[in-house]
């Protein structure tokens, strides 16, 4: 079955360059009106305006979003279409991001930069260490493979515990406190559900290691932020490196900016520049697939949540 | 020749390297009834009165020992540096320093405060490694799955297997044009004192960013200064300094785009483990017979 793609692109700049040529790329036709389309790309901040330009004939919204989270709270979002969000796209930046993190949490990089005098101190390696993945999808899939060298033991969780390969343990939520008392590193790479929002609270924080370092690579609100600024403090953890926080923009006043065994990196694990080219390949990919009607990549599971 | 080893280190780490030696197969000594001495300190000096005729091998728990050669290390023995003892730990520094910069990790400490940063992956990068002993090598190791390409200088300029390029000395000036990330991790001899000098640094790309893991002096520090002072480079991350330790009011601790770790690639603690292991082996090839690892050829001095 083929079937006429019409897209309308809502993006600027750059972004918009590339996806419009993406969408041609796919065999669509890129239109100017979005009346005309029966199929949006939404790769901008202005998520909620698509209530305004969303019309019956839209049978397909594809968003820029690897975590489809805000959307739900656009009250756009509806049955009447499939959407896709842009899950596992940018699973590469975000991995290597992961490891990053490690590496410098395990070297107490915040600490040293802010040192400004000759101390030498013990430090730890992240080759043999434990790392647990919570949530593996894209990333944790490419971040399995970064991690071969490293001769590390990988556990991996994930909502159905299906075998994860490359993980040395494959593990359901029921795992998650195993996971917790038994790794070096945490890396949270979840979608956010109502089942998966404050997932690291004060009694989650209290299994982790007094060593250990988290990664938060999901959303914010995977874990309680005040939980986390006292763990931090009483030094029951490690570290922890954020890419995102709760709440996010983090205010400048805000006590995680000061503690010296945290880095925040300001939503900047996976820039719109860095994924750009793998959000045009995933568009001109599906731009195809919706025309010879079949399976999208990333569609939304509306019971899932993700 | 069955060992017979003086072991001269710190109280704390004397256990684990006896039981390395008798795990190899030697017996643990006096220093006038030894055959070989495991010398785990960094004092030079110190080890000439117990030097005696019987003493066919030398080890040393340094992998850089250009202190040695002022008269310590001679021809009437084996010396073995503890040459790539450190390496996993020391490249495991030099991909941590490269993940570091690529993602703007020391600037966002720094400025504490919510805001887009210059990030960039370190995926499709250019990554140039001068010296490919065994810290190169364990770094290429570790760079394998990231997608970077790597141009690694020698000495000899033979083939370094698992890099892009294999270049020669007479390459540096090229590399250094085009290379993302510099990484020094080459002993100190005549030969490279202050081979990153000012004419040299003037050939990096702005955006590039150097690691230091080999000695300080591989570096002329004021025109390093000069060149992160003038935002002609991306940064450095400096784990040894030129003077070392770094005197408190030195310019280089106020830089934004200057990291200095304190000579902690590789920590006593991560160092004793690694270094047990390599006695352990050494002293089992000196029973056998076997060519010893980590040799130190006093011409080249190192």
């Amino acid at each position: 079955m083929t079937r006429a793609a019409n897209v309308w692109v809502h993006a600027h700049g750059a972004d918009r360059a590339a996806l419009e040529v993406a969408v041609a790329a796919g065999g669509g036709r890129v239109v100017a009106a979005s009346e005309a389309a029966n199929a949006f790309v939404w790769a901008a901040s202005d998520r909620a305006a698509i209530r305004s330009f969303v019309h019956a004939r839209v049978e397909w919204v594809q968003v820029w979003d690897a975590g489809f989270d805000i959307w739900w709270a656009t009250g756009a979002v509806d049955r009447s279409r499939v959407w896709t969000a842009a899950k596992g796209v940018y699973a590469g930046p975000i991995a290597e991001y992961c490891v990053a993190s490690m590496l410098a949490g395990a070297r107490l990089l915040p600490d040293v930069v802010r040192t400004p005098h000759w101390h030498p101190r013990e430090v730890a390696m992240l080759q043999g260490a434990t790392v647990g993945v919570v949530g593996a999808g894209g990333i944790g899939t490419e971040l399995v493979r970064l991690l071969e060298p490293f001769d590390v033991t990988t556990l991996a969780l994930t909502r159905t515990g299906r075998e994860v390969p490359g993980a040395n343990v494959s593990l359901p939520p029921d795992g998650l406190e195993r996971l917790l008392a038994s790794c070096d590193f945490i890396v949270l790479s979840l979608p956010l559900t109502p089942d998966t929002e404050g997932l690291l609270d004060a009694d989650r924080l209290r299994l982790v290691r007094e060593t250990a370092w988290i990664v938060n690579v999901a959303r914010g609100r995977h874990i309680v932020t005040p939980a986390l600024v006292a763990a931090l403090r009483e030094r029951r953890i490690g570290g922890a490196v954020l890419d995102v926080t709760d709440p996010e923009p983090l205010p400048d006043e805000h006590v995680l900016w000061h503690l010296p065994n945290v880095i925040i990196t300001s939503h900047t694990a996976c820039t719109a520049e860095l994924g750009r080219d793998a959000l045009a390949d995933r568009v001109c990919e599906n731009v195809r697939r919706f025309a010879e009607g079949e399976p999208l990549l990333g569609v939304v599971d509306a019971t899932a949540g993700y | 020749m069955a060992a017979r080893i003086w072991i001269h280190a710190q109280e704390s780490r004397i256990e684990a390297l006896e039981a390395a030696v008798r795990v190899g197969g030697g017996s643990v000594s006096a220093a006038d009834e030894a055959n070989a001495i495991v010398w785990a300190t960094d004092e030079p000096a110190a080890i000439r009165p117990v030097l005696h005729d019987d003493i066919a091998w030398v080890q040393l728990s340094s992998a850089g020992i250009e202190e040695w050669f002022a008269g310590v290390v001679d021809s009437r023995r084996v010396w073995t540096a503890a040459k790539g003892v450190y390496a996993d730990p020391i490249a495991e520094y030099c991909l941590t320093a490269l993940l570091a910069a690529a993602r703007s990790l020391p600037l966002t400490v720094r400025n504490a405060r919510w805001g887009q940063l210059d990030v960039t992956t370190l995926a499709g990068s250019v990554v140039g490694i001068l010296g490919c002993g065994g810290i190169g090598r364990a770094l290429l190791r570790l760079l394998a799955p990231f997608g970077v390409k790597v141009l690694a200088l020698t000495r000899s300029g033979g083939t370094v297997a698992g890099a892009d390029e294999s270049l020669g000395p007479r390459d540096l000036e090229r590399m250094l044009a085009a290379v993302d990330f510099v990484v020094l991790a080459l002993p100190l001899t005549p030969a490279t004192e202050r081979l990153l000098d000012d004419t040299r640094l003037r050939l990096l790309r702005k955006t590039a960013w150097i690691v230091n893991v080999g000695r300080g002096g591989l570096i002329d520090t004021s025109a390093l200064v000069s060149a992160l002072e003038e935002g002609r480079i991306g940064g450095a991350v400096l784990d040894v300094t030129d003077p070392e330790p770094l005197p408190e009011d030195h310019a280089l601790w106020s830089l934004r785009n200057a990291v200095i770790t304190s000579h902690t690639a590789c920590t006593p603690q991560l160092g004793s483990a690694v270094m047990a292991e390599r006695v352990c082996e050494n002293v089992r090839r000196f029973n056998a017979g076997e060519p010893l690892y980590g040799v130190v050829d006093v011409e080249a001095r190192y």
